[in-house]
């Protein structure tokens, strides 16, 4: 994208080092001539999970497409795996986007045939697609719907398919959009303890969008909080749930553990870091009641 | 899944690809290339056969291919009624003006037994191409389809034709939720003029959503790496040697009857 589509507002940053995902000053306009996007800049390390967390219609889906070239930035620049998107650019399969709603994503009759569509567009033949699918169920314990028919799997069931869908594609990066909403708590938890370890035993680094906040607060290392197209902040989860203005700017609620802990501080004298998750603040609670405060 | 009512009439795409994917009948068996080659040769026989013994031993037969395919024939019978309305509704206003032997006389218009005839044949054509359509989408994987398709047409009409598939089962599949939630709010028993206006703003909706739909499935599939070719993971079985003899009589047999129709 030239320089001379940059918004004088916003300057470009320097590409680091171990940085997967470089996004300077993006606007996306829509063929209608509105914005969703304003000005973005993200960045993406190695081995991180990031949150992108905005209300509905904030523009985090919009951000996520752009990542693996699925949207062309309007203006900006935008360096995904050391590659630049441009208008020209294709997509960047190293980059594996899971739709929040996994119909979309699912077309194919059966499972295993729907995990091997990406390998075999990879050029793959059909031995070493099949082989790659059959892993990628195995490796996120889907192995037992192989030879299912999608239209008949549950709503968890085929997050799991369209999570091994992309997995089998052998992606640096995956990006999940509303990876959990929509599912019963044990397969949002198997979703979320999942995505922690295709981080940690994988090495793959993650963007999650979402709403949900306790969500957020167990899965990221770092958040950006996305309100009408625009970043209106990011940092660490510790700094940015303990920003309440910023979390109702963007029409957000803060993680029920740090409302939990904010409420109880008032009247209490807790001691050590601040909670944001449920562990964490069980954690001080339980020390808190050994030392006899309530 | 459970259907009831009027959903019972659409296409079910869980039904179809359960039974494409899991039969085992000795209609499954056969070679996907067959069941395909045959279908040209059964549509050039509707168009051209207009009598209407033949037409109904051509249904009878792709009846029997469909029970010997183990496929349900009470849901067929429920997916029947659509075409057959569908047909009746342009057929009835055009049997009144064939000429024929008289039953009944009503001013300017008459009733003959070759009108009745005539009506029959545009059912029983309709018929049989649904019929044996069906039959083949459920005895073929959707792996073989989508091969055959990619081999016949050339691009980009194999991938239109690919994805315009996709794009029906979605459109019904939209259709039949939208009428499962108009029915749950009480939406199937208000009077036929107000029901008329709903089904059309349903069957709109229905095909905005598809093609909502279809758009996102099309964004996911280039996600991942889909660059306007799909690529077959199937090798289809070549037709044996009783299905070659079976194209080559059918289609024999047809150009024959068409000849001498014809000279």
């Amino acid at each position: 994208m030239s320089d001379e589509n940059r918004s004088s507002a916003c300057e470009y940053r320097s590409l680091e080092e171990d940085e997967l995902v470089h996004v300077d000053c993006l606007k996306h306009v829509y063929p209608d001539g509105t914005s969703s996007l304003h000005n973005v800049c993200f960045s993406l390390y190695k081995r991180e999970i990031v949150a992108i967390c905005g209300a509905n219609g904030a523009g985090k889906s919009t951000l996520v497409e752009h990542l693996n070239g699925l949207l062309k930035p309007s203006i900006g620049r935008l360096i995904v795996l050391q590659h630049e998107i441009t208008q020209k650019t294709g997509i960047i399969t190293d980059v594996g986007l899971v739709f929040q709603d996994a119909d979309s994503q699912i077309f194919a009759p059966t499972v295993l045939d729907d995990v091997m569509f990406g390998p075999l567009n990879k050029g793959l033949d059909i031995e070493e697609a099949r082989s790659l699918a059959l892993s990628a169920l195995h490796s996120i314990g889907a192995a037992h719907l192989v030879q299912r028919i999608p239209y008949y799997l549950s709503k968890g069931e085929k997050r799991l398919v369209a999570i091994a869908g992309v997995l089998a594609m052998g992606p640096e990066v995956i990006v999940a959009d509303e990876p959990t909403s929509d599912l019963d708590p044990v397969h949002a938890r198997q979703i979320e303890s999942l995505l922690f370890d295709l981080k940690n035993k994988n090495g793959i680094s993650i963007v999650i969008t979402t709403h949900d906040m306790d969500l957020a607060a167990r899965l990221a290392d770092r958040i950006y909080v996305i309100a009408g197209g625009h970043i209106i902040a990011t940092g660490s989860p510790n700094d940015i749930f303990y920003n309440k203005s910023v979390l109702e700017q963007a029409g957000l609620e803060q993680p029920t553990a740090v409302r939990i802990y904010e409420s109880l501080s008032k009247s209490h004298a807790l001691t050590g870091a601040r909670p944001i998750r449920g562990l964490d603040l069980l954690a001080i609670l339980t020390e808190a009641l050994g030392r006899g405060q309530p | 899944m459970t259907r009831f009512g009027f959903e019972r009439h659409l296409p079910d795409l869980g039904m179809i690809t359960h039974f494409s994917e899991r039969g085992s009948s000795i209609v499954h068996k056969a070679s996907p290339w067959t069941k395909v080659a045959l279908l040209p040769v059964i549509v050039f026989d509707v168009t051209v056969i207009s009598n209407l013994e033949l037409l109904f031993i051509i249904l009878i037969a792709v009846l029997i291919l469909y029970w010997v395919g183990k496929l349900p024939l009470l849901q067929l019978a429920y997916w029947c009624t659509l075409p057959i309305f569908f047909v009746i509704s342009i057929g009835i206003l055009l049997m009144w003006t064939v000429p024929g032997y008289v039953l009944a006389s009503y001013g300017p218009v008459q009733l003959t037994v070759q009108g009745i005839a005539f009506l029959a044949t545009l059912v029983i054509r309709a018929l049989i191409g649904v019929i044996y359509s069906l039959t083949v989408l459920m005895t073929t994987k959707y792996n073989f389809l989508t091969h055959i398709v990619s081999k016949t047409l050339p691009y980009p009409l194999n991938q239109i034709a690919l994805l315009s598939y996709r794009f029906i089962f979605l459109a019904f599949d939209g259709l039949d939720a939208t009428l499962t939630a108009m029915k749950s709010r009480g939406g199937l028993h208000l009077s036929s003029s107000i029901q008329g206006r709903f089904y059309g703003s349903v069957f709109a909706l229905a095909f905005i959503r598809s093609f909502d739909q279809a758009e996102r499935v099309a964004k996911a599939m280039e996600s991942r790496g889909y660059s306007g070719r799909l690529t077959a993971s199937y090798d289809v079985p070549a037709p044996s040697a009783w299905g070659y003899v079976g194209l080559i009589v059918a289609s024999c047999a047809s150009v024959s009857y068409y000849l001498r129709g014809v000279f």
